[in-house]
């Protein structure tokens, strides 16, 4: 395969899910939006080359002929996807899927840590930063956000109104009554406490709200409270594992591919939960980094630079492999060792955010990202 | 030195977990530091919550050795390949069968239990939070195969009995022990030109190295990315690190590998010839050694990056989200001056918490802040050792459920090696807070407490406006709620 744009047919998740508010100002709110967007968190540096392997560059079995599945999904001449994910597949085959493959964070330092916080902050010193740039987004169209994970995501931070759920499991004390939270309230002067059990007595009060969390349920929770027109607007769902230093595998019980089929889950998950709102929804995967383009001593890969996107969702309509693809021969790679990055990270989350916001994609890129110099790819995903 | 009664209690929560109901309350807190670390290490418990009011030590067959666990771990993988391969079974059988044979033969519940307890009944309360803090530092997380069973053997034998050397020598435990080398992959590092590369490569079997421990030195264990390392010398890193770690799971070479545990290195599966790191020549053509590793770790140790690093999160850790600059810099000026030996760097610690509490407070871990709920209060919820998987109390629950509960299970939970986060915006929201006031509740409602909320504010000298606050609550489980969620006690 050569450096050239394609546009052809192709997908993607621990715990924890973030999502923007039921609040009572919604309908006054003129930035008041019906489309949705989550986020899964794909934790550890996800192998962009064993979930959407480039089947068409020559170089590719050279590099890791043993983490390269006999058994694919044939995405078009040049990419196949992981047979882990055959609800994605299924997604990209109904145009409700994108992968931008060679894509990543203009961070090359390969620290799990430094790259998971860049990737939330949304720039490029880490811990430069304190909020994260969904955060800073829903500050600017001032609608809340809720986070189905035990803390607040970095990612989120940066807006007041932003909750966390994550049902809690005590035998014993399974129900705070709400005379308790409210003696509380009136008289404890702590405010984080208070202003925590303001959220949690709402959370009490929602229908839809039961006791699970294994991830799958919670992204169903997710979908259908996004599903409420006056629901939440941002979904965030974390998931763990993807740092597969050792025994990568190929086969259906391999590591990557129980994670793969774990993100595919989620995936399914959100759309029954969304039903119709499914159509107006991106989720869209973040991760720190990609992987060696070589296996390592132990069949497994190590930090890398570029990666694979994964986006799902009604808003999608092309069903498209988007890549300036860098090729795999060694002289191309990064570093003579990683995938190439061609399509910088910031601009496919510039242009989800465009999408579900209707914020230009000038003022997301200097108010949100601080960099007028990200490229603007939305005609790519969104036509 | 004397200070006030409510100072001291604050310091023993800043520094410990408190007093329990019975336990006499010093004059002199450094006197009482100083006769806790000296005490070699030792559990108490309790047998059986039928019985929480006997507190005892905890008997001695809970002491593996390293061999011991290391041979659990082999039948356990043994056992796990015996009901993969029984064809008669499904794979809902598989997992049942495995899962009741995890619950009466690996050690991981009761290590995580007893390490609770001693938090809640033993009196060493300092050394443990020092114990904690080093533990989160060289995290290794007990939710892998290999790694769950090993995990107390780090905790116990790299980390614990290195609290009163040199960071040098933990640094050197932590890294070559072997819970360590399993977690972060080393036992799959192997040097390119090896005899065991080779080998392999004869076989058509691929193997060389594996960057995933060489990288955290660097970065999470010692200098951090502050120094300006390169990926060449991640690279070099981890060719000096290559022969170190025998997998629990070799089955060829079982028997000389329970043998060699102690030293888990094989020359082997190590890199031949010379390393250049850091302006260091290690190794030799036989290839790089023992001595190798040791010296590259006594450097990093030894660097000013390291010192930073671990001045700032010990004071971040026991002082506040943001300790004055000038007690950092005095606590780095004892490291620098002792060359990192850890308990005048701890005492120094220690004297600068003491003397900033007045201007800053630390927010609670959760489990740091339940620990010493459950210790001042004297309530029993936490299993005793006889009750470990039995399930045999309604309302009480493990160790292992509450510290994941929180969000902070040393034992499971956590896959990454950065550790638990130390500041607060980490651990505050809604779902902490939650679980905060839950488990409040349930320490009025089922946890037997020896006595009254009231009582243990008035012992505590907490303000007369938060204890009026108590009063108003008619139910006495809810003025457990309102002591144990008032600003006091979520600080410290």
């Amino acid at each position: 395969m050569d450096r050239r744009d394609f546009l052809t047919l192709s997908s993607s998740l621990m715990v924890g899910a973030c999502m923007a508010s039921t609040t009572s100002y919604v309908h006054a709110n003129p930035n008041h939006t019906q489309k949705r967007l989550a986020i899964v968190f794909l934790e550890g540096g996800m192998d962009g080359l064993a979930a959407v392997p480039p089947l068409g560059d020559k170089y590719l079995f050279d590099h890791r002929s043993d983490l390269i599945g006999h058994e694919l999904f044939e995405l078009n001449r040049e990419f196949g996807l992981s047979k882990a994910m055959p609800n994605f597949y299924d997604m990209m085959r109904r145009g409700n899927g994108a992968i931008v493959h060679a894509s990543g964070f203009p961070y090359t330092k390969r620290s799990h840590f430094e790259g998971q916080n860049v990737i939330q902050t949304g720039v490029k010193t880490p811990f430069a930063e304190k909020t994260g740039w969904v955060g800073r987004t829903l500050s600017q169209v001032n609608l809340g956000g809720r986070a189905l994970s035990l803390s607040k995501p970095l990612l989120l931070r940066g807006y007041d109104d932003v909750d966390t759920i994550y049902p809690a499991q005590m035998k014993g004390a399974k129900y705070l009554q709400p005379e308790l939270m409210d003696m509380i309230l009136a008289g404890s002067e702590y405010s984080p406490l208070k202003e925590s059990i303001v959220k949690i007595k709402e959370l009490t009060q929602e229908s839809n709200f039961n006791l699970s969390r294994d991830p799958e349920t919670l992204a169903f929770q997710a979908g259908q409270a996004m599903a409420d027109d006056n629901g939440p607007v941002v979904s965030f769902v974390r998931v763990g594992g993807f740092d597969t230093h050792a025994q990568q595998g190929v086969d259906k019980t391999s590591v990557q591919n129980q994670k793969l089929a774990e993100l595919d889950s989620i995936f399914s998950a959100f759309e029954s939960g969304l039903a119709k709102k499914w159509q107006d929804t991106i989720v869209l995967t973040i991760t720190e980094f990609g992987r060696t383009v070589k296996m390592n001593g132990s069949y497994g890969t190590d930090h890398g630079f570029g990666s694979a996107t994964i986006m799902a969702g009604g808003l999608l309509k092309s069903g498209a492999v988007v890549s300036d693809w860098p090729s795999l021969k060694k002289s191309r790679l990064f570093d003579s060792r990683d995938l190439n990055v061609t399509i910088d990270s910031r601009s496919i989350w510039c242009a989800s955010l465009s999408e579900v916001f209707n914020i230009n994609h000038e003022t997301l890129s200097e108010e949100v990202f601080f960099d007028n110099t990200i490229p603007n790819i939305s005609r790519y995903l969104f036509g | 030195m004397s200070i006030q009664r409510e100072k001291i209690v604050r310091f023993a929560r800043k520094v410990g977990f408190g007093f329990r109901p019975d336990e006499d309350f010093p004059s002199d807190p450094f006197n009482w530091i100083d006769s806790q670390l000296a005490e070699p290490r030792y559990y108490r418990g309790i047998a059986s919550l039928a019985s929480p009011t006997i507190v005892s030590e905890w008997p001695s067959s809970f002491n593996l050795t390293l061999k011991d666990r290391f041979n659990i771990a082999w039948d356990h993988r043994t056992k796990i390949r015996e009901l993969e391969g029984d064809k008669s079974l499904s794979a809902d059988m598989i997992k049942t069968k495995r899962r009741e044979y995890e619950l009466n033969h690996l050690p991981n519940w009761h290590d995580e239990t007893r390490f609770y307890h001693r938090a809640i009944y033993a009196k060493d309360q300092v050394r443990q939070r020092l114990l904690h803090f080093w533990i989160n530092h060289f995290f290794v997380s007990g939710d892998g195969p290999g790694s769950n069973v090993l995990l107390a053997d780090h905790i116990e034998r790299a980390i614990e009995d290195s609290l009163d050397g040199s960071f040098t020598q933990m640094l050197y435990n932590a890294v070559t022990s072997p819970a360590m080398l399993k977690y972060l992959d080393n036992t799959e590092n192997i040097g390119e030109n090896s005899k065991k590369a080779k080998i392999d490569r004869s076989k058509n079997k691929f193997s060389g190295l594996n960057d995933n421990l060489a990288r955290e030195v660097l970065e999470l264990h010692t200098v951090s990315p502050s120094m300006g390392y390169t990926e060449n010398d991640i690279r070099a890193m981890a060719k000096i690190l290559s022969g170190w770690g025998l997998s629990p799971n070799d089955t060829k070479r079982r028997g000389s590998a329970v043998e060699n545990w102690y030293s888990p290195f094989e020359k082997d599966k190590a890199q031949r010839g010379f390393v250049e790191i850091f302006g260091m020549k290690l190794g030799s053509q036989f290839g790089t050694s023992e001595k190798g590793l040791a010296d590259v770790l006594k450097y990093l140790s030894e660097h000013e990056s390291s010192r930073d690093h671990l001045c700032l999160k010990l004071c971040i850790h026991f002082i506040s989200d943001k300790p004055p600059k000038e007690a950092v810099d005095r606590v780095k000026s004892v490291w620098s001056e002792t060359n990192g030996d850890l308990p005048s760097v701890h005492k120094q610690v220690l004297v600068e918490t003491l003397g900033s509490m007045d201007t800053h407070s630390k927010f609670l871990w959760p489990m740091t802040w339940a620990m010493q709920a459950l210790r001042q209060s004297g309530a029993s919820l936490i299993d005793g050792w006889d009750d470990v998987n039995n399930n045999s109390h309604p309302f009480v629950s493990s160790a292992n459920r509450f510290s994941r509960e929180f969000g902070q299970g040393f034992f499971t939970q956590r896959k990454q090696p950065d550790g638990f986060p130390l500041v607060s915006e980490d651990w505050i929201s809604p779902a902490h807070f939650e679980r905060r006031l839950k488990f409040s509740l349930l320490i009025g409602r089922h946890g037997k407490p020896m006595l009254s909320a009231l009582d243990l504010a008035e012992k505590l000298r907490i303000p007369d406006d938060d204890k009026s606050l108590i009063k108003r609550f008619l139910v006495p489980a809810e003025q457990w709620v309102a002591l144990l969620c008032s600003r006091q006690l979520l600080e410290a």
